[in-house]
């Protein structure tokens, strides 16, 4: 199998609106920051992977095309994945597909959101439940997971002040990140004190609606030894679907539970036995995970068993999955939490795990980071992707 | 390299303007199980499912998340392609290649009569600021594509007319409607200048699926399209920076997939035709007329020329560039239905096209046994 390797990642920094660019200016904006970072230029670039999640978004169907230009896909294969919240990591793997393919040697997967642009984003979602039954609960992302977190806290004991103390980290370490969106620091009174959205979910619980891009560059091994810099190595991919019925995510007939992220472990396992990770506890140094609500990390932290089931509140209460704590760091950008342009949070949680695995992570750096682990959640919880990325090719051990 | 992958599996769902006793979920059900059947699979055998949406023609934000299931998703693989349905096709190349998969489904699905009016959905293709306040849509730029032909190279009347009943005769055939169905002659009205209704694509509604599976996957008992050959490409989205008389994404596709070959190898061409017009200029792209001499393509017998009568007749939205690519693949299988070329063909050719006056073209050539290469 050839290896790939991420050569480069540029982000434009995350806000609530742009009003400065247009949509192909922005996604322009964070490939041409990728293109640098890489020392590469547009007309290097052998592929373009279009990373958009639901047109409505933007309001612009088939918004790829539009932006054909902005990225210099001129005359070159172009494709654009759409798994929803997912769409940033699925986009990413499908640019380590080309490379991987033999087909391409210098792949650009590129994208940009503006999830605030619209006047409702959680209104547009509610029409991705299907016509006749889940949408007119109302469901929208929010109710959507306060089910979950629901679910979680009553089979495992959380507490909602357990969930608090997700966004208390999270937001310490997005202070230290320039590029987030949410970077004052809160406490857990902060927390607690903001109004309820849909319990047990308060507002201090869930992630911001961002605008901003983000690429990667992808290439070969034999591109990136030409290119001479610092990479990180794709080592393990997975992916894994549900149901979109939540109502088939509990009882005993149930494939996956609600509560738990069943099959992002799935897609993680598929990452680690092709990463050859045989104990992410011991051998993953840093995890950038798709966690959109604060009750949303507990469970994915489970799902990529840095915590046995039930036991990761308690654990961070403790200490752990924070900067400077001894373990793997749990989202030391801040996360999604703290910002989610949706067509690209997977694409940076990638991006993120290559800064740290090549030690440019800046102030939050993780210690020796060498192996990392990046995962996306798109739909109702319902299309997961999962990628380890490592700074060298030996054995993960 | 090649074959990248072979093709064991195929399924569509009968024509119908207007798909009124099945769910989208119904139909996607059908095909994925009819295609499974065809492979002699099961769903258990797929390591991967490679789904195609366009989300506003149907009004679901997400609409691979309906579909997942009765394609068979949950607890699999699944990656959704939303830019068009060929990509899908693509990128199940792709993942067989990179040694990530060994047998992959793919699916899509067009479903254009649940929207009030399919032009509807396809004026918010349009970017915002300059060509959404115009109007503008696909009839609108394949007629700028159009004059500017005609513009050009003149127009063959003659030649349009008999391109349209060839299509309409083919069409009739291969979905078993009865002659007249489609009546071509009384669409005179003109939609976009110069192209009438007659001459542009009429909307249906269809699903379908492929199995693709690694080369050495493929089994005694299955029939076989092997694929020899595979490129796709864009332009620009600003029509204006292009030359609307020629179609550059697709020569590019082309030189990808056809390494070195030339059209008249192959036996079969199974086209996206934008419209009429279109189609002469699609086939100038691809080495089957000379440049301004389009229109010989009406009486091109070698390589056959849409035998299933294309889309003209019968396009069914997302996955009408999809159906060109299966509609060929079923060619070197002896699968074609009454559309099937006779003698089989050894080798065709998928073509595929999406957007605003042909922005994008992926193209699939198909051989019929492993070493057709």
């Amino acid at each position: 199998m050839r290896n790939v390797a991420i050569a480069g990642f540029g982000q434009s920094h995350f806000v609530k609106s742009r009003t400065d660019v247009t949509f192909p200016e922005l996604v322009r904006e964070g490939a041409t920051l990728a293109l640098d970072d890489a020392g590469i230029t547009m007309a290097d670039v052998q592929a373009v992977v279009f990373s958009m999640a639901p047109d409505a978004l933007i309001g612009v169907g088939h918004g790829e095309r539009w932006c054909v230009e902005a990225v210099g896909a001129q005359g070159k294969p172009f494709m654009r994945i759409n798994t929803g919240g997912a769409t940033g990591l699925t986009a990413v793997q499908a640019g380590y597909m080309h490379v991987a393919s033999g087909l391409f040697d210098v792949v650009l997967v590129a994208g940009a959101d503006r999830v605030s642009e619209q006047l409702s984003a959680q209104s547009m979602l509610n029409k991705m439940w299907d016509t006749g039954y889940e949408r007119l609960y109302p469901l929208n992302t929010i109710t959507m997971l306060a089910l979950s977190a629901q679910r979680y806290n009553d089979k495992y004991g959380a507490t909602e002040e357990d969930m608090a103390l997700v966004t208390v980290k999270n937001r310490r370490h997005a202070s230290l990140n320039p590029y987030a969106h949410l970077r004052t620091p809160v406490t857990v009174d902060d927390v607690m004190a903001t109004r309820m959205i849909s319990w047990p979910l308060k507002l201090a619980d869930l992630c911001p609606s961002s605008t901003g891009a983000a690429s990667v560059v992808l290439v070969s091994e034999e591109y990136a030894k030409k290119l001479n810099t610092r990479v990180a190595w794709v080592r393990g991919i997975g992916q894994c679907a549900e149901t979109i019925w939540m109502g088939d995510r509990v009882g005993p007939a149930a494939l996956q539970d609600h509560a738990d992220a069943d099959s992002l472990a799935t897609a993680m396992q598929r990452s680690y036995d092709q990463a050859g990770v045989t104990n992410p506890r011991e051998q993953i140094d840093v995890a950038e995970i798709y966690a959109p609500f604060s009750s949303v990390e507990l469970h994915v932290i489970e799902a990529a068993q840095l915590s046995p089931l039930g036991e990761s509140f308690t654990r961070m209460a403790a200490g752990e999955f924070a900067l400077g704590s001894e373990g793997t760091v749990v989202n030391p950008s801040g996360g999604t939490l703290c910002t989610n342009p949706i067509a690209v949070t997977g694409l940076v949680r990638a991006g993120e795990v290559y800064l740290q695995v090549t030690g440019h992570a800046g102030d939050r750096q993780v210690q020796d980071a060498s192996v990392g682990l990046a995962s996306s959640i798109g739909g109702d919880h319902q299309f997961y992707a999962s990628m380890v990325l490592a700074n060298h090719l030996e054995e993960i051990s | 390299m090649f074959p990248s992958a072979a093709v064991v599996g195929a399924f569509s769902s009968p024509y119908a303007a207007r798909v009124e006793d099945r769910s989208l979920e119904e139909m996607v059900f059908a095909v994925t199980k009819g295609a499974l059947a065809d492979a002699g699979l099961t769903i258990a055998d797929i390591d991967a499912v490679i789904l195609s949406t366009h989300d506003q023609a149907t009004g679901r934000v997400i609409e691979s998340m309906v579909t997942n299931g009765p394609s068979g998703g949950v607890d699999r693989d699944v990656t959704t392609l939303a830019s068009s349905s060929e990509h899908a096709l693509c990128y199940a190349n792709l993942r067989i290649l990179a040694g990530q998969s060994r047998r992959v489904l793919v699916v899509g699905w067009g479903k254009p009569s649940e929207a009030v009016d399919p032009s509807h959905p396809d004026r918010l293709t349009a970017e915002p600021f300059f060509l959404r306040p115009l109007g503008f849509r696909s009839s609108v730029a394949a007629g700028l594509q159009a004059s500017a032909y005609a513009s050009r190279y003149g127009l063959d009347e003659g030649a349009l007319a008999a391109l349209r009943t060839s299509r309409a005769r083919a069409s009739e055939r291969m979905h078993g409607l009865p002659d007249g169905h489609f009546d071509t002659e009384s669409d005179t009205d003109v939609v976009a200048w110069p192209l009438t209704e007659a001459d542009l694509p009429r909307s249906c509604d269809m699903a379908a699926a492929m199995v693709l599976v690694h080369p050495d996957e493929v089994t005694s008992d299955q029939t076989a399209a092997w694929i020899t050959g595979l490129g796709w490409a864009t332009d620009g989205y600003e029509i204006a920076d292009r030359d609307l008389c020629d179609l550059d994404s697709l020569r590019v596709a082309m030189k990808m997939a056809l390494r070195g070959r030339s059209i008249e190898d192959f036996d079969v061409v199974e086209m996206t035709e934008l419209s009429t017009v279109g189609s002469f200029i699609a086939a100038e792209a691809m080495g089957l007329a000379s440049v301004g001499a389009g229109a010989s393509v009406v009486s091109r017998t070698t390589p056959a020329v849409n035998p299933s009568g294309g889309n003209l007749l019968a396009n069914p939205g997302n996955v009408a560039g999809f159906m060109r690519l299966l509609q060929a693949a079923q060619q070197v299988r002896g699968k074609a239905g009454a559309a099937q070329v006779e003698p089989m063909p050894r080798s065709s050719v998928g073509v595929a096209t999406h957007g605003f006056a042909g922005q994008g073209n992926a193209v699939l050539t198909f051989g019929a046994s492993r070493n057709e290469v």
